[in-house]
């Protein structure tokens, strides 16, 4: 894309420099929606060819353990394998091979690559309030809600900034079902026990 | 581990699409949009280096809310104001009709809506959290300085200097073609996801 020109994202009509880093709203040339265009310099760049790799010249050079007929240029950071430039993978200064980068994103170890999150804390808060829509659903619910609450504070969260408040306000919650429960069936067994 | 990393801090805009509640964050070396299904949350990263513009449209949504507020309080209004000149109770339309007047207000205040795209070399990615003007201007003002400190500033002159190549009906005799790759070794190792 680079290159391209900016264009409206109605239309797809290339919006003149007029439109662009300006302070009001233009009206587009080919739908007439009111349009701006912040660029930056990322615009103007051109995309550079990524390295791929030297060939082995001399005998007995170390070599990438991927691709043997290459120059090995780093050692991977976690398994310690010689890679070319082709397979250098460098991710916040540090050198992995793909092998090792992949393993890392699918263990969730590297939160740059992590896509998704389970939210326990949200889960215990959810589970403890919508039973109530069917109330005797919570005896089942309020050790779970518990479950989960317990299950946040050892499993990691959400990468943005998020308070313990929903695993407190759940577990609350789950306690007094469970507390109503005992209520109920103390007042069941000893009524019944009395008549 | 609940904010195990502060490193995000919020930006002006929160939106919903179909089945997701959608925030911005600013991170240290890119933009984190973070969609949030309740249960579990999903991270999309627009890292400062790559974004070439943020492309702003404004929409009509807000109008369409202005009527969808504004003719219920508008028609319940008119019909308890001619039970009144009748000499009837209109108390209970009145009361109706005020009901969406809160709605209106708010919507009235929120200013005009629009839709915002963030482009880069690959992709350009609506940003569903900036759906009103004033909050996406907001977002721009706020991105600008972090954006030039990671690209640089980008003035008139290089705006109307950049190279422009318009989009042609035929492609290119070249294109005709396939490359030959001259090292067919000249490919990263596969990996096998992980499971």
């Amino acid at each position: 894309m680079n290159g391209h020109p900016v264009s409206c994202t109605k239309c797809s009509t290339p919006l003149p420099e007029t439109f662009l880093n300006t302070a009001g709203l233009g009206e587009c040339p080919g739908c007439g929606a009111r349009v701006k265009a912040e660029v930056f310099p990322a615009l103007l760049r051109r995309a550079e060819a990524g390295p791929s790799g030297e060939r082995i010249l001399a005998e007995g050079e170390a070599a990438c353990f991927y691709h043997p007929q290459k120059r090995a240029a780093i050692p991977c950071g976690v398994c310690g394998r010689f890679l070319c430039a082709l397979c250098d993978v460098e991710l916040n200064g540090q050198h992995l091979c793909p092998a090792c980068l992949e393993a890392g994103r699918s263990k969730g170890k590297m939160t740059h690559l992590e896509t998704r999150r389970m939210l326990y804390d949200s889960a215990a808060l959810c589970t403890a309030v919508l039973a109530f829509v069917i109330w005797p659903l919570t005896i089942m619910t309020a050790p779970l809600a518990i479950y989960f609450a317990i299950l946040s504070w050892y499993r990691p969260s959400s990468i943005v900034p998020r308070t313990r408040i929903r695993s407190y306000l759940a577990i609350l919650v789950a306690l007094l079902q469970l507390a109503g429960w005992v209520a109920f069936f103390a007042v069941t067994y000893f009524g019944s026990f009395k008549a | 581990m609940a904010g195990e990393l502060k490193i995000y801090r919020r930006l002006p805009g929160r939106g919903t699409t179909l089945a997701h509640y959608v925030r911005l964050f600013q991170g240290p070396d890119h933009l984190l949009q973070v969609s949030s299904t309740g249960y579990s949350e999903f991270y999309k990263r627009f890292y400062y280096r790559d974004i070439q513009a943020i492309i702003v449209r404004q929409t009509h949504l807000g109008k369409l809310w202005s009527a969808v507020w504004g003719f219920p309080a508008g028609l319940f209004g008119a019909i308890a104001l001619v039970v009144q000149l009748n000499g009837g109770n209109g108390l209970a339309l009145w009361i109706i009709a005020a009901v969406f007047v809160p709605g209106l207000a708010i919507n009235l205040a929120l200013g005009p809506t629009c839709a915002c795209h963030v482009r880069t070399a690959v992709q350009i990615e609506k940003l569903p959290s900036l759906k009103r003007l004033r909050g996406a201007q907001k977002f721009i003002e706020r991105l600008r300085p972090i954006l030039a400190a990671v690209q640089g500033e980008l003035n008139a002159e290089d705006i109307r200097a950049r190279p422009q190549s318009p989009v042609s009906a035929s492609p290119p005799a070249q294109a005709a073609a396939p490359p030959v790759l001259e090292e067919p070794q000249n490919v990263p190792p596969a990996v096998s996801g992980g499971a």
